[in-house]
C-alpha cells in the first residue's frame, strides 16, 4: 500500500467543504452553452469570486449564425446576472498567446491562494497550459479542477479542424518521433488524428474507451473506434508481443482510474507515450495531468497532439445536465495544502 | 494470415524491408525524375496523389531498406547521387511563434527568428541523413559520393562549427554527435521559448540569428568543398507540410502578419547552386502565395523553381484518356498487386508483364468494365421492369408496346433509352420493325447513348428505390479520380466488406479471389459516404466545404432525376464564366480549396457559348458520386451556373461570401 495515493473527487458539494477553507476564486469559460454558466455559478458560494473567459472563435460562420452566437451569449449574461455574482469577464481569442493565458492565472493568484478551474467549456489549448500554470504557482495551496456535463449534445460539437500540432506546453523538447505508446482518447470525431500514425511511430495504440459510454455517446464512440481500425492495420503476422491496438474501459468519470491506467500502461511514465486528448473531458484532463507528472518526475515529456477546431457549435450541448434535481458536476481534487495529487 | 491488404500501415516501424519495399510502387519516377536532379522542386497534387510516397524516396531510410531487401532502388542509377535532409514543419515546432505574445509586436523580428530557427532544423536533418548514410553499406555510400569515414566527419565537424555563418555560437564541436547536440541544443532553446518554459529566448540566439537558407548553403559547400561529398553529389532539402501554412488562422491583430511562407520563398529565390529545395503542396495553395520575403517581388516558376505537377500527370484530361490510362491506371494496379502480394496472394508473373487489361490482378478479382446496361438489365435483378417505364398516354400504342416489350424482354435500359429518345425526337418512327433498326440503337446514335448511360443506370436506380450498381475494375480506377488515397479506400472497404461476409475467404490464397459485383457495389456505396464524411475532418473550411458537397449534389442529382428528356446529361458538375471567378476572389478561394483537397475537380471549360468568355467547370471528386447518386462521368455540358445561385450554395454551406467584385479574399491565414 505504499503507493496508495488518495485523490479525492465526488460531487462539489461533498468535495469543496473537505478542504476546509474559506473562500475560493472560481475560474471559468463564459461559453455560448448554458451549462458554462449555470456550472460557474454553482460553484461560487459567498465570499467567492468569479473569473470568467470569454473566448471567441477564429473563424466565424454566416451572419445569421453569428446572430445567433450573439444572442446564446446575452441569454448567458442574463443567467450571470440573475445569480447576482460579482463577477470580472475578460475576453481574448482562442488562439490567444501564453503569456495571455499565463497572466489570466496570475489574476486567480492573486485573488486567492485557492482556485477552482472549472473546464467545463474551457477548449484544451486553453484549460491545459492553464492548469499547468495553476499547479505550478506556489501561492495557489489548494486547486480543485470542475466539470459539469451536459445533456444534448450537438451533431457536430466542432468544426473546421487545423492540422495535428502540438497543445502549446505539452511538447518534446526533443522532438522525439519513437514512442513505446500512443494513447488516444475515444471521442465523437476523429479530425485529423489519423495523421498522427504518419509522422510519429508508437509500438502501441491504446485507445481509452469511457466505459460503460451510455447513450448518447456509445455510438458515435464505436464510429471512431472503426475509423481508427479501419487505418490501423490489426494483423497477427505482423505481431511483435504488441497488440497493435488495445483498449482501456474506464470510467469517464474517474480521472483518477485513467490517471493510474496511463501510470501503469507506461510503467511509471518511463515508457515513452504520446498522447491524443480527444474523449470525455475527464480522460483529458487525466492526460494533462500525467503529462505535468511525468515531467515533474524527470520522466520523458509526453507530447499532446491534438487538431484544433477553428469553430465550436454554438449548442455544443443543450443545457447542462441534472441529476436528482441537482447539477450533474464533477469536482478533483489536485492540490492540497501546496501538495500536487497527482505526483508520480 | 494477413487480413485486409488494403490497411493503412501506420503504426509502428513493424513491416520489415522486405516487406516496405513490397508495397511501394515506383510507377510515378519515371515521370517525375526532376525530382532528383539539381534545382528548386514544387510539387503539387490533390490530397491524396501520392506526392509524400515519392518524395519519401529522398530519405535514406528508404534507400537502405531497398538495398536489405535486395531490390532495385527505383531511382535511375545517373539520378542517385543526392542527401536530402527534410523537415516537417508542423512537428518540429517551427511555426509555433503564435504561441507567444512577442509575435505581436515584431512581425519582421519574428520571421527572422523564424528563419532561424528553421536554418538549424534543416542543417541538423542534413548531418541526420549523414549520419545515416555512414551506417549503410559501401555501395550505396559510392553511389551518392560520400567519402569521408565517421572519423573524418568527426574532423570536419571543427570546421563546420567554426563557419563564419554561426558567429560563434556553435563554439569548439570536436564530433559529428557533439556538433549535432549544439544544433539540436539550439532547436530546443527555441521550443523552450515558443512553449513558454523560458520567458525570453537567449539575447545570444537573438544576436547570432541567421538568415534564411545560408547556414544550409554553407554546410553544403563544405560538404563538397572538403572532399567529403563528390562535387555533383546534389545537396536536398524537402519541407513538408508547407501547404498548411495558409490554413492556419492567426490571432486578430493590428497591421503586419507573419508571413511563414515568405520566408520560405526566400529561400528558394536565392537559387543558390550548392542547395536544392523539395515542397510538396497542394497546387493552388502553392500559386496563391509566391511572395519573396523582403521584397516585393514574386517566385517565378522555371527561375526560381521548377513544377512537377502529380494532378497534370495523374488525372484523366478530356482528351487523352489513353495517356491517363498509361500513368494512373498502370501505377494503382501496380499498387494493387504489391498489395496483394506482401498479403501472400499468389500473382502469376504473366500478370505484372502483361499489357492486356483484362489479365491485371485488378481485372480478375474486381471483373472487367461493368456496363450500365448490364448493371440495369443484369445485376439489379428488378423484378416487373416495365414498371419503370415512364409512358406518355399520347405515344401510339406500337410505340408503348415495344417499350414494354424490350423491357420485359429482360432489356430495360434499351427501354429506358428508348423513352428518353422519344421525349427528346418525338413520338414520329414507327418502331414495328425489328429490334436493332430501333433508332436510339443504330450505330448512328452511339455518343447520344454513351452520354446518357450512367445517368439512366442511376435513373432507373433511384426510380426502383434501389441503390445504383457500382463495380469492375473500370469502374473502380475511374471512381479513384486520379488519387490513389482514394483508390486505395476503395479498395479497402471492398476487401472488408468481402472478408466479412465469405467465410471461405481466408481460406486459399494460392489464387486471386473473385470479388461478387453486389458486394463490391455495397461497399463502394459505402466508401463514397464515408468518404463525404471525412470531408469534415480535413484541414480548412472542411465543414463548409462538406456541406458544399453534399447540398450542391443533392441540387444537381435533383435536376438530372428530373430532366425526363435527359436531354442535359452531363448536369453532374457545373460552370462559372472565368471573368465571374477573377471579380469574385472570395468565391473562386472556396472553388480552389474544394479543388486542392480534391473535393471537386476543376477544369477549363470549352463552352458551346464562346461568345460568352472563357469558363471553368466543377465535378465532384467521382468517389462521391456513388453516394451523391450522381453519374461521375463528365460528358456533354454541365450546368451553366450563375455567380449569386453559387455564392447562395456557399452561404448554405456556412460561410458568408463577398458578392462585391475584387474584394481582396479573406485572410483566415497564419498561426
Amino acid at each position: 500500500m505504499n503507493d496508495f495515493s488518495f485523490r479525492p473527487w465526488g460531487r462539489p458539494s461533498w468535495l469543496k467543504p473537505r478542504f476546509k477553507v474559506q473562500s475560493w476564486c472560481v475560474l471559468a469559460c463564459f461559453g455560448t452553452e448554458k451549462r458554462s454558466v449555470k456550472s460557474a455559478v454553482s460553484l461560487v458560494e459567498e465570499g467567492d469570486s468569479l473569473i470568467m473567459v470569454r473566448i471567441d472563435d477564429p473563424l466565424t460562420g454566416t451572419s445569421v449564425e453569428e446572430e445567433k452566437r450573439q444572442s446564446a451569449y446575452r441569454e448567458n449574461q442574463a443567467i450571470l446576472d440573475k445569480s447576482g455574482i460579482e463577477l470580472t469577464v475578460v475576453q481574448d481569442e482562442l488562439k490567444a498567446s501564453l503569456d495571455r493565458i499565463y497572466d489570466i492565472c496570475q489574476q486567480a493568484s492573486e485573488i486567492s491562494e485557492n482556485v477552482i478551474l472549472d473546464i467545463t467549456s474551457f477548449p484544451k489549448r486553453w484549460f491545459f497550459p492553464m492548469l499547468r500554470y495553476l499547479i505550478d504557482d506556489a501561492r495557489i495551496l489548494n486547486l480543485q479542477v470542475a466539470y459539469t456535463r451536459g445533456d444534448v449534445h450537438a451533431k457536430s460539437l466542432s468544426e473546421d479542424p487545423e492540422m495535428l500540432r502540438e497543445l502549446p506546453t505539452f511538447v518534446s523538447l526533443d522532438d522525439r518521433t519513437n514512442h513505446d505508446l500512443a494513447f488516444v482518447g475515444v471521442g465523437f470525431h476523429t479530425h485529423s488524428l489519423l495523421e498522427l500514425f504518419g509522422e510519429d511511430k508508437s509500438k502501441s495504440l491504446r485507445l481509452l474507451f469511457p466505459f460503460p459510454p451510455g447513450p448518447p455517446g456509445i455510438h458515435r464512440n464505436w464510429k471512431f473506434v472503426q475509423e481508427v481500425e479501419m487505418k490501423v492495420q490489426k494483423d497477427e503476422s505482423l505481431s511483435d508481443g504488441n497488440e497493435p491496438i488495445s483498449y482501456l474501459h474506464l470510467d469517464a468519470t474517474d480521472v483518477s482510474q485513467a490517471f493510474d491506467a496511463l501510470k501503469i500502461v507506461t510503467e511509471n511514465g518511463t515508457k515513452t507515450s504520446i498522447m491524443a486528448p480527444y474523449g470525455p473531458k475527464s480522460f483529458s484532463l487525466a492526460m494533462c495531468l500525467f503529462a505535468i507528472a511525468a515531467e515533474r518526475a524527470g520522466q520523458p515529456d509526453i507530447p499532446m497532439w491534438y487538431s484544433q477546431p477553428q469553430k465550436y457549435a454554438i449548442n455544443y450541448t443543450e443545457d447542462a445536465a441534472y441529476r436528482l434535481g441537482q447539477l450533474d458536476s464533477w469536482s478533483y481534487g489536485i492540490k492540497r495544502s501546496s501538495r500536487f495529487l497527482y505526483e508520480l | 494470415m494477413k487480413a485486409n491488404p488494403f490497411f493503412e500501415l501506420y503504426v509502428g516501424e513493424r513491416i520489415t524491408s522486405d516487406e516496405f519495399v513490397t508495397i511501394f510502387s515506383p510507377s510515378l519516377v519515371e515521370h517525375t525524375q526532376a525530382l532528383f536532379l539539381p534545382g528548386n522542386i514544387v510539387v503539387t497534387g490533390i490530397q491524396g496523389c501520392g506526392k509524400s510516397m515519392l518524395l519519401s524516396l529522398l530519405k535514406p531510410r528508404v534507400r537502405i531498406e531497398y538495398e536489405n531487401a535486395n531490390e532495385y532502388f527505383p531511382v535511375p542509377p545517373e539520378l542517385r547521387k543526392f542527401i536530402c535532409g527534410s523537415v516537417n514543419l508542423a512537428h518540429s515546432n517551427v511555426i509555433d511563434f503564435g504561441y507567444r505574445s512577442s509575435i505581436d509586436d515584431g512581425v519582421l523580428q519574428t520571421e527572422l527568428l523564424f528563419a532561424d530557427f528553421l536554418n538549424y532544423l534543416i542543417c541538423d536533418s542534413i548531418l541526420a541523413s549523414i549520419e545515416t548514410y555512414l551506417e549503410s553499406s559501401q555501395a550505396i555510400q559510392k553511389e551518392i559520393g560520400l567519402r569521408f569515414s565517421s572519423h573524418e566527419f568527426d574532423e570536419l565537424s571543427v570546421k563546420i562549427a567554426k563557419l563564419p555563418v554561426w558567429e560563434g555560437w556553435l563554439g569548439d564541436c570536436s564530433s559529428l554527435s557533439e556538433l549535432r547536440a549544439r544544433l539540436k541544443a539550439r532547436t530546443v532553446a527555441y521550443r523552450r521559448f515558443l512553449h513558454l518554459k523560458d520567458k525570453v529566448l537567449s539575447p545570444e540566439i537573438v544576436e547570432t540569428s541567421t538568415s534564411i537558407g545560408v547556414p544550409p548553403a554553407d554546410l553544403a559547400r563544405l560538404l563538397h568543398e572538403s572532399g567529403a561529398v563528390d562535387k555533383d553529389t546534389n545537396i536536398f532539402v524537402d519541407i513538408d507540410q508547407y501547404e498548411d501554412l495558409g490554413i492556419i488562422s492567426s490571432r486578430k491583430t493590428e497591421g503586419a502578419k507573419v508571413d511563414y511562407r515568405a520566408v520560405i520563398n526566400k529561400a528558394l529565390a536565392s537559387r543558390d547552386p550548392a542547395i536544392s529545395y523539395r515542397i510538396g503542396t497542394r497546387g493552388y495553395s502553392w500559386s496563391g502565395h509566391g511572395k519573396i520575403h523582403g521584397t516585393d517581388g514574386l517566385l517565378e516558376s522555371d527561375r526560381h523553381y521548377k513544377f512537377v505537377d502529380l494532378d497534370k500527370i495523374l488525372r484523366k484530361g478530356e482528351n487523352d484518356s489513353a495517356r491517363a490510362n498509361n500513368v494512373f491506371n498502370k501505377f494503382a494496379k501496380d499498387v494493387f498487386d504489391r498489395r496483394l502480394r506482401f498479403a501472400d496472394f499468389s500473382i502469376p508473373a504473366s500478370n505484372q508483364e502483361s499489357s492486356k487489361a483484362e489479365d491485371s490482378a485488378l481485372n480478375q478479382v474486381y471483373g472487367d468494365q461493368l456496363k450500365p446496361r448490364v448493371k440495369v438489365n443484369k445485376i439489379m435483378g428488378l423484378r416487373n421492369p416495365e414498371r419503370y417505364l415512364s409512358l406518355d398516354q399520347d405515344w401510339k400504342e406500337t410505340t408503348k408496346s415495344t417499350l414494354k416489350n424490350l423491357a420485359q424482354g429482360g432489356q430495360l435500359y434499351e427501354a429506358k433509352l428508348g423513352e428518353c429518345w422519344i421525349r427528346q425526337k418525338g413520338d414520329k418512327v414507327d418502331l414495328t420493325g425489328k429490334e436493332s433498326e430501333l433508332p436510339w440503337l443504330l450505330h448512328s446514335a452511339q455518343w447520344w447513348r454513351k452520354e446518357r448511360a450512367q445517368v439512366i443506370a442511376v435513373k432507373v436506380a433511384s426510380q426502383s428505390r434501389q441503390q445504383a450498381i457500382w463495380g469492375g475494375a473500370e469502374e473502380i480506377l475511374e471512381l479513384s479520380g486520379g488519387s490513389i488515397l482514394a483508390f486505395l479506400g476503395l479498395n479497402q472497404y471492398i476487401w472488408s466488406t468481402w472478408l466479412q461476409g465469405s467465410p471461405q475467404a481466408e481460406v486459399t490464397r494460392a489464387r486471386l479471389p473473385s470479388i461478387p459485383y453486389p458486394i463490391q457495389s455495397t461497399a463502394i456505396l459505402r466508401a463514397s459516404t464515408d468518404w463525404i464524411k471525412m470531408i469534415y475532418a480535413q484541414s480548412g473550411r472542411s465543414a463548409e466545404r462538406a456541406r458544399f458537397v453534399e447540398a450542391v449534389g443533392d441540387f444537381l442529382r435533383r435536376k438530372l432525376m428530373s430532366d425526363e428528356k435527359l436531354s442535359y446529361p452531363g448536369r453532374s458538375g457545373f460552370s462559372l464564366l472565368n471573368k465571374d471567378l477573377q471579380d469574385h476572389p472570395d468565391i473562386l478561394a472556396f472553388l480552389e480549396q474544394l479543388a486542392d483537397y480534391g473535393n471537386v475537380l476543376m477544369l477549363p471549360h470549352t463552352s458551346k457559348n464562346r461568345s460568352d468568355g472563357p469558363r471553368t467547370k466543377f465535378y465532384f471528386h467521382p468517389i462521391f458520386c456513388p453516394s451523391l447518386k450522381i453519374p461521375y462521368v463528365r460528358t456533354k455540358e454541365p450546368y451553366y451556373a450563375d455567380l449569386k445561385e453559387v455564392a447562395e450554395w456557399i452561404y448554405d454551406a456556412g460561410y458568408e461570401v463577398s458578392l462585391n467584385s475584387s474584394t481582396s479574399p479573406k485572410q483566415e491565414e497564419l498561426f
